[in-house]
């Protein structure tokens, strides 16, 4: 120790007698602040003295810490503060939990110690003084000097990407590969231009020009802007018409819309003085969707603590997106890393927050100008037409009717309103049986119920007690408090639902405001189709003419009555001085028909067929400005501690000057971010992004992390060239890609040299092309394009995963995504994913190898490639198989080997099915014995209890099955036609497992209907076997009576995806395998859903609208299959011994009568009584070889397609493509 | 030097040999681990069971007794009452059930949970665990991952990626249901693996059904699928050739032979005709009540697949649909809670309780750790006539066996239960804890995603040491 102070005191003394100006000025610039903001939290004398460490003066770190010296002057690189900072030290890596510093800052450190560490701190700093060097400014100050902060660096405008890569392979001395071959390029370009595979020979700028390529590259936005098509959390409320967005990109993409146009419309495109119209819509505005792209909790009772959340990830998607910068990171404290401050969060939270949540229409302004003029037109007619007629004959009469309106009660708030204008006293809709005259207020049908409508007030601090709307409305529109922008409703958040018929009528309503007390709110009404969320997409309208907020719960007073003779109203109405009393009391006459409106019958119809010619609303998710106003800052990012408030503008390190603007503030962060010229990060990310697309790597690996702890680039020139040559485009993303993929350096083989290799194993530098898997929706598209059945349309509403459309069609419901793109890691949608994950997991190779829709998809390639051309040859085949696939020719050695595979898994087919023939031949057999010994001793039994074969009063059925002699409908509709092994023995329809019965075409439309069938099943075990079913004769819809599925040994109501199926709950059979059972299933046209199990009620009722439609022609009834083709869906085994069809849904009273139509109380117990001893022996024996064979047979078909064996082979082989990893890897 | 890659090519001649596959698991394929390398220290538990009681328990009801409940019953709850879900705030309601003293400890459990009474030494009650959501979706997000929505790692993916799996043919982490048990609200998020590598994610075992796992059940005979994928192997060893071995084609190859044994080894799991009928007895697989049985048999399999090394196993009750409680949240009893709860304790008493005794009587309890929790609470007072709404506010939970203390109980609620005053916890304290256990400093593990470290506990989270044995 001693040692130590006397070498201490010598150096300082050294040094202070050393340090000159310059080191000193060296220290204060580059060491001071450094240890000030980096250094001081854990060690200084004033905060902590972590491993009893100072660094705040000279004498504190020349005392050292815990592990000794930190600083050797004689061993710069030596010395414990240095390894620290380098991060190679194994257990101190220093800033704590914080980025490695600059290289250059760990450069200016071990200089400084060199020089000989002068440090002029003769003690250490106060607190005071410590915030002082550790200030904000400061702090900023530094960290602006990160690399993506700086402008973009002048590149020569006559170099090119290759000159950049290869002047770093060659100063590393890595030999770059040779090109790749035609056919890998092609395929390469394909697959990065379009998703898709190669057809024919396509150049750079065909495949660009492709509406394939919209779809490719719509896909990538799609990630960075976490694209939903629900909110998740409980109830996982749907986004309305997220689709809409989805389309605008492809449409974006394909238009190579300016990449900065693309970001001003995610973020204002509704407010953009000149917006892109196209094709009659606003195509601009649809951009800010993806501002409703967020995550929403359910029925939250901390509103603003949810307004926080969502409005976070607003702001953390925007900032990654489009700037790759983490200001989320900000909320709680400045940022820990980069040059962003908390009050940067509070300024974009301020920005976002003075929206609300929405549905906009995008039509182009005008749309439907020249119907509404005709329609007011008429509207005039219809006014003047009425007058002259309800004056020639009330004048006579003094007839009165009280009115009951109070005077205007709209003026305790401030409105804006969207699609909807106040209205002036005795105005008037045009309804389906007359027309409505409105009082003064906000009436959303003046002209068309088609009209979408949104009013809501200015935000308040909510004062409890009660709210008041006089409100009228139908199908859905509501009116309710909003709290803190929470867009869904439930228990405590309370909306007026206005649906039924009394709801037409102006009345008052009431929400109970207590629970809210304190929040922020504002009141909204909306028609049904516009809300952002909890929609119907439907017509629907709605009025009000009050709203004011009660202290107690006193219902307004009733207005005082006034009356007036009708001609005075009506002679008021012509002379437009009805007053708010005045036109209710005239709606009233004409409700009550008191004037009747026969006079303008035909005007009226003329209104209705003109008003159906009227365009629609485009209507997508989006936001509308609202009261504007700068937000208040959360200390720590707790929310019930409110700080200073903080005004709307752009990032401190990019542009800190306050927004003067009276909206959001969109508009102008907009701008902001989409000037490539001022913000050196904007272009940047975008390239990188297109770059990581292409090469499987970022420039900066970290696309969404320009940050501290993002990566740094490995070609940062090239970065700001390709940036700059994106700038001079004006942004056009097409042109940067075609400069990229027409480079060398994406051309290249995937040979990597050995020097490659072993240098630059990740093959930063690009040598040459890294292989990479296909992203999860190239690989679904490409299994789909073999099968020849890819749908080529774009657009539309979104589809479930077995559709043969491309994937980005597919739906993205957030608490059920899709499985297959899941497990090939589409991404989770709740935040910017500029990369996705590759992974490889056994659920990948487990889906490829036994997926429904993959085995569906292979089949209908084999059967493509088995169909074309009859008499070709195999290997012909076997050589365009691999052509579709690979996009190569297959060498000599594939070709041998797949049809050796082919001849062999042909041989072990055509072997399975003579094992399951003779299989199924024993089974028929015991069948036979034992029904030969049963069907006369039932027939028996049957003929001495007497039962009534058709019990009186029992309902009439569209169709009915016997099958007495054979399988004719009874009532001559329906006959059915026997599929397979299907026969008819003893009055019964047996079924195997394979066979079926199926009718020709319904004969009328089926909505309400009734199934019913009396059953016995060959054993309980079976699972997923149709009774009787209604189908469309596509199978793709069906109703159906089911055993098993869903649930081993219960009955369901099956049907297409479980659409219309839920659980009975009702108990598990045990009869059915040794009586015939009734089993029924009632439709009501309300979805309503009830089991009939022997007459009586089974388990619980349930309701799962819609109810299925099903067409005649179009339909057709199945027995013993539970949809679709015969082959490949599992059927019933049994017997089905009576079937009716019913266009209507019984009632429990009738289904208690038929189900005695057919003996089902006969128990085989009965029968066996009545059996000699030998007799029930034998049927014993039997029963037990039938179970042993059924089981035997069951293992076999779950393993067999109905398939020939040449057909399966090919399947076999087509599956086996889509499994290698050639299919699935990009080389 | 001969670099990593050429090692592996080398290693794989025999692609698809166990060693690669063991060196995929462990090694970085990309930028990021699979696998996280953080220190860890010797472990107490090398698995977890969470016996999730989705919906919400009534800790006044069942393992947190509040005599004080009685002398207010019918009266208006005193104090403060915070905002609830459904508004209906009703009066002070006792318990529906009796509490008794068990074991040496003299731990106070209710009727409701008479044969977990009769392990309450094994017991260690955490009786002031709160949350911050009072909503299920994000409940159970709150509670699996520590954060309120999708798109973050639950805690078995944490696990999975902090320790990896013991098991060459299961997942680490593994989602058990049965009968019609459904997912929670929220959906699988709750089971995802987040920004993990997708290796962590949780496979969904259905206990009771032919095919227990999506797309584990070959379409084909067994010789047909091994020949087929005889020609996949010989078929893509010409294409990874071609590659130079690329990496990541090699570790596609050797996942076919990883799905093939899992084909057999999930099965194998799931048939448990192995089992002595006094074993399926202890569980209730007997029980004439289905919905106990079909629990039964996921608490017997929880044994087996910690018996396979699979780190951590969830369980899913099953729903009555009886006052509130449905199938993603069977224990939500806004109404007829006594009915309710009465039918859910029926069905997981017996099961777990044996299940206790079972890993105990295995010498497996003490390396197993046993999490008890739902999103949160219920209300001291009534909600409606007979109900509870939710209370996130002061709630149960309880551990048993791998390294805590039985017989214990840690902080407290006030005298109604309605908040946590001694002692207050989170959920990421009982994960931080839980991690631990297995050995996992919760503040080490931590993944580099989006521009930050994240871990499982946020910037949250303190070890209870206390209730650790």
């Amino acid at each position: 120790m001693k040692k130590l102070l006397s070498f201490s005191f010598l150096v300082s003394l050294g040094q202070l007698l050393a340090a000159t100006p310059q080191q000193i000025e060296f220290f204060e610039s580059k060491i001071r602040p450094i240890l000030a903001q980096e250094c001081y939290e854990c060690h200084s004398t004033a905060t902590k003295k972590k491993g009893s460490l100072l660094l705040d003066s000279r004498a504190g770190w020349q005392a050292g810490g815990e592990s000794g010296d930190v600083i050797k002057l004689a061993d710069p690189s030596g010395s414990l503060l240095v390894q620290t900072i380098k991060h190679e030290h194994e257990d101190l890596k220093m800033p704590k939990n914080g980025a490695k510093l600059d290289d250059k800052v760990i450069a200016d450190f071990e200089q400084w110690i060199r020089d000989g560490a002068a440090d002029p701190r003769d003690t250490p700093p106060s607190k005071e003084e410590i915030a002082k060097e550790t200030s904000w400014p400061a702090i900023l100050n530094r960290r602006k000097e990160w690399w993506s902060f700086q402008p973009i660096s002048k590149q020569p405008a006559n170099k090119s990407i290759d000159d950049y890569i290869d002047a770093e392979l060659a100063k590393q001395g890595i030999p770059a590969a040779p090109p790749a071959d035609a056919q890998t390029l092609a395929r390469r370009t394909s697959f990065i231009l379009t998703g898709l595979p190669p057809s024919g020979e396509k150049s750079v700028d065909e495949l660009l020009a492709s509406p394939a390529f919209g779809e490719k590259w719509a896909r990538h936005f799609m990630d960075w802007v976490r694209y939903a098509e629900s909110y998740g959390s409980e109830g996982d409320a749907v986004i309305p018409y997220a689709y809409q967005y989805r389309d605008y990109l492809i449409r974006a993409f394909n238009d190579d819309v300016p990449y900065p146009q693309m970001i001003k419309e995610a973020i204002a495109g509704d407010l953009l003085p000149h917006p892109r119209l196209k094709n009659g819509l606003n195509e601009s505005a649809i951009g800010i969707a993806q501002l409703r792209m967020v995550l929403h909790g359910f029925s939250p009772v901390d509103s603003l603590d949810e307004m926080v959340t969502f409005t976070d990830n607003q702001i953390d998607t925007v900032t990654k997106a489009f700037q790759a910068l983490t200001v989320s990171c900000a909320r709680c404290h400045n940022h820990k890393f980069d040059a962003i401050s908390q009050a940067d969060f509070y300024a974009l939270y301020g920005i976002f927050t003075s929206t609300h949540p929405a549905v906009i229409d995008v039509n182009a302004p005008g749309t439907g100008k020249a119907e509404r003029a005709a329609l007011a037109k008429l509207k005039q007619q219809i006014k003047a037409t009425l007058i002259t007629d309800w004056l020639k004959t009330t004048l006579k009469s003094d007839a009165t009717e009280k009115s009951v309106a109070s005077p205007d009660g709209l003026k305790n708030f401030d409105w804006t309103a969207q699609g909807i204008a106040k209205t002036n006293p005795g105005e008037f809709a045009i309804t389906d049986s007359g027309l409505r005259i409105y009082p003064g207020g906000y009436f959303s049908d003046l002209v068309s119920s088609k009209d979408r409508a949104v009013l809501f007030s200015t935000r308040f601090e909510n004062p409890g007690g009660n709210l008041w709307f006089r409100l009228a409305g139908n199908s859905g529109s509501r009116a309710r408090y909003v709290v803190e922008n929470y867009p869904r409703t439930g228990t405590i958040h309370k909306a007026v639902d206005l649906k039924d018929d009394k709801d037409e009528q102006l009345r008052w309503r009431a929400l109970d405001l207590d629970f809210w007390k304190g929040d922020e709110i504002f009141l909204q009404a909306n028609t049904a189709a516009d809300m952002p969320a909890e929609f119907k997409d439907v017509r629907s309208w709605f009025g009000i003419t009050d709203a004011f907020i009660t202290a107690d719960k006193t219902p307004p007073e009733p207005p005082k009555p006034s009356t007036a003779p009708a001609y005075q109203l009506i002679t008021a109405w012509q002379k437009n001085t009805l007053t708010n009393a005045q036109a209710e009391a005239l709606n009233e006459f004409v409700q009550t028909h008191k004037l009747p409106t026969k006079s303008v019958a035909g005007l009226l119809q003329q209104y209705r067929d003109l008003e159906a010619t009227l365009p629609s609303p485009t209507r997508v998710p989006g936001v509308i400005e609202a009261d504007a106003k700068d937000a208040v800052l959360f200390v720590r990012g707790d929310h019930k501690q409110a700080a200073e408030i903080v005004p709307r503008r752009f990032l401190d390190a990019l542009d800190p000057t306050p927004f003067n603007t009276k909206g959001s503030g969109r508009l102008e962060l907009a701008e902001h971010m989409a000037d490539m010229k001022t913000n050196p990060l904007t272009a940047r990310v975008i390239v990188n992004r297109l770059w990581h697309h292409l090469f499987g790597r970022g420039i900066v690996a970290t696309t969404d992390n320009f940050g501290k702890l993002g990566e740094l680039p490995t070609h940062p020139e090239l970065l700001d060239f390709l940036a700059q040559r994106f700038i001079d485009s004006g942004g056009s993303i097409k042109a940067m890609l075609k400069l990229m993929v027409t480079s060398k350096a994406f051309q290249r083989s995937a040979q990597a040299s050995d020097i490659a290799a072993q240098n630059d194993p990740g093959n930063k530098l690009l040598s040459h092309w890294s292989i990479r898997r296909l992203e999860a929706e190239a690989i679904r598209d490409s299994i789909l394009t073999l099968t020849g059945k890819l749908e080529p349309e774009l657009y539309g509403e979104s589809v479930a995963s077995g559709s043969t459309r491309r994937s980005i069609y597919v739906k993205v419901i957030r608490n059920a995504l899709d499985p297959f793109l899941t497990t090939f890691d589409a991404p989770v949608p709740f935040i910017t994913r500029g990369k996705r994950d590759v992974t490889n997991v056994p659920a990948q190779s487990l889906t490829l190898l036994n997926d429904v829709n993959v085995i569906r998809w292979s089949r209908e390639w084999a059967t493509s490639v088995v169909n074309d051309g009859k008499n070709r040859a195999n290997d012909l085949r076997v050589k365009q198989m691999f052509r579709q696939a690979f996009a190569r020719d297959a060498t000599n050695d594939e070709v041998q080997q797949s049809l050796s595979y082919l001849a062999a898994s042909q041989q072990a087919s055509t072997e399975q099915a003579r094992q399951l023939a003779a299989q199924e031949e024993k089974i028929t057999a015991l069948n036979r014995q034992i029904s030969d010994i049963l069907a006369p001793a039932r027939t028996m039994l049957q003929n001495e209890r007497k039962l009534p074969s058709a019990p009186i009063n029992t309902p009439e059925p569209l169709a009915e099955w016997t099958f007495d002699k054979n399988a004719s409908d009874t009532h001559g509709k329906l006959d059915l036609e026997l599929v397979g092994a299907a026969r008819i023995e003893n009055g019964t329809l047996i079924l195997d497992g394979k066979s079926m019965a199926k009718s020709g075409s319904l004969p009328k439309k089926l909505k309400a209907k009734t199934l019913e069938a009396w059953v016995m099943l060959d054993n309980l075990k079976q699972q997923g076997g149709g009774v009787l079913t209604v189908q469309g004769k596509d199978g793709g819809i069906f109703d159906s009576i089911v055993f098993g599925e869903k649930q081993a040994g219960h009955w369901v109501a099956g049907s297409d995806h479980f659409n219309r199926s839920e659980l009975f709950e009702g108990p598990a059979e045990t009869d059915a395998a040794t009586r015939p059972v009734h089993v029924a299933v009632v439709y009501q046209p309300d979805g309503t859903i009830t089991g009939y199990r022997d007459g009586k009620p089974y388990g619980r009722t349930y309701r799962k609208a819609p109810a299925a439609v099903f067409e005649p022609e179009a339909s057709q009834i199945l027995l013993g299959c539970r949809h679709g083709a015969p082959t490949g869906n599992k059927g019933l085994t049994g017997r089905i011994f009576r079937a009716r069809l019913y266009d209507r849904a019984l009632t429990a009273e009738e289904l208690a009568r038929t189900a005695r139509i057919e003996s089902s109380t006969l128990t085989e117990a009965n029968i066996l009584a009545v059996l000699s001893p030998e007799q029930r022996q034998q049927i014993e024996q039997l029963n037990t070889q039938r179970d042993q064979q059924s089981q035997r047979l069951e293992a076999l078909r779950n393993t067999s397609p109905a398939d020939d064996p040449t057909l399966q082979a090919w399947t076999s082989l087509a599956q086996s493509l889509i499994n290698l990893k050639e299919f699935i890897y990009l080389q | 030097m001969i670099n990593r890659r050429q090692v592996l090519s080398r290693a794989s001649t025999g692609f698809g040999m166990a060693a690669l596959a063991g060196l995929m698991q462990e090694e970085a394929l990309a930028s990021t681990p699979l696998v996280h390398r953080a220190k860890k220290f010797s472990p107490k538990a090398r698995s977890v069971i969470f016996l999730y009681q989705s919906g919400g328990v009534s800790h006044v009801d069942s393992f947190d007794h509040k005599p004080m409940l009685k002398k207010f019953e019918g009266k208006p709850m005193p104090g403060a009452v915070k905002k609830t879900q459904f508004n209906n705030n009703g009066t002070v309601q006792p318990s529906h059930w009796d509490f008794k003293r068990y074991g040496q400890s003299g731990l106070e459990v209710s009727d409701l949970f008479p044969q977990i009474g009769g392990v309450a030494d094994e017991l260690c009650m955490v009786r002031s665990m709160t949350a911050k959501f009072s909503e299920h979706a994000q409940g159970n997000f709150f509670m699996h991952t520590g954060f309120p929505f999708l798109g973050f790692p639950s805690a078995g993916a944490w696990t999975s990626y902090g320790l990896g799996t013991e098991s060459r043919d299961l997942p680490g982490y593994v989602v058990l249901q049965s009968g019609d048990a459904a997912t929670p609200h929220g959906g699988v998020g709750l089971f995802s693996n987040g920004f993990l590598p997708a290796q962590h994610q949780a496979s969904i075992v259905k206990a009771d059904e032919a095919e227990a796992v999506v797309n584990i059940r070959p379409r084909q005979p067994q010789d047909m699928q091994r020949r087929q994928l005889d020609f996949i192997g010989a078929m893509d060893r010409r294409f990874v050739s071609t590659t130079q071995h690329d990496m990541h084609v090699e570790a596609a190859i050797s996942n076919y032979e990883m799905a093939w044994r899992m084909q057999s080894a999930v099965p194998g799991l799931c048939d448990i005709t192995g089992e002595t009928e006094a074993t399926k007895k202890l569980y209730g697989l007997d029980d004439p009540e289905p919905k106990k049985a079909a629990y039964a048999r996921q608490c017997l399999l929880a044994r087996r697949l910690v018996e396979r090394g699979v780190r951590f196993i969830e369980l899913s009750t099953l729903a009555y649909n009886t006052g509130g409680g449905n199938g993603a949240n069977p224990w939500d009893h806004h109404g007829n809670l006594k009915e309710g709860h009465g039918k859910m304790a029926n069905q997981i008493d017996q099961p777990i309780a044996a299940l206790i005794k079972d890993l105990r009587s295995r010498g497996l309890l003490d390396s197993t750790l046993i999490v008890w929790a739902g999103e949160f609470g219920r209300t001291p007072f009534a909600q409606g006539a007979n109900g509870r709404d939710h209370n996130p506010y002061g709630f149960t939970v309880w551990l048993a066996g791998g390294g805590v203390k039985g017989g214990h109980v840690y902080g407290a609620t006030d005298d109604f239960g309605y908040t946590a005053i001694e002692k207050p916890t989170s959920v990421y304290d009982m994960w931080a804890t839980v991690l631990h256990l297995m050995g996992v400093d919760h503040e080490q593990l931590t993944y580099r995603f989006s521009g930050r470290d994240l871990r499982l506990t946020d910037v949250h989270g303190n070890v209870l040491k206390d209730i650790i044995a």
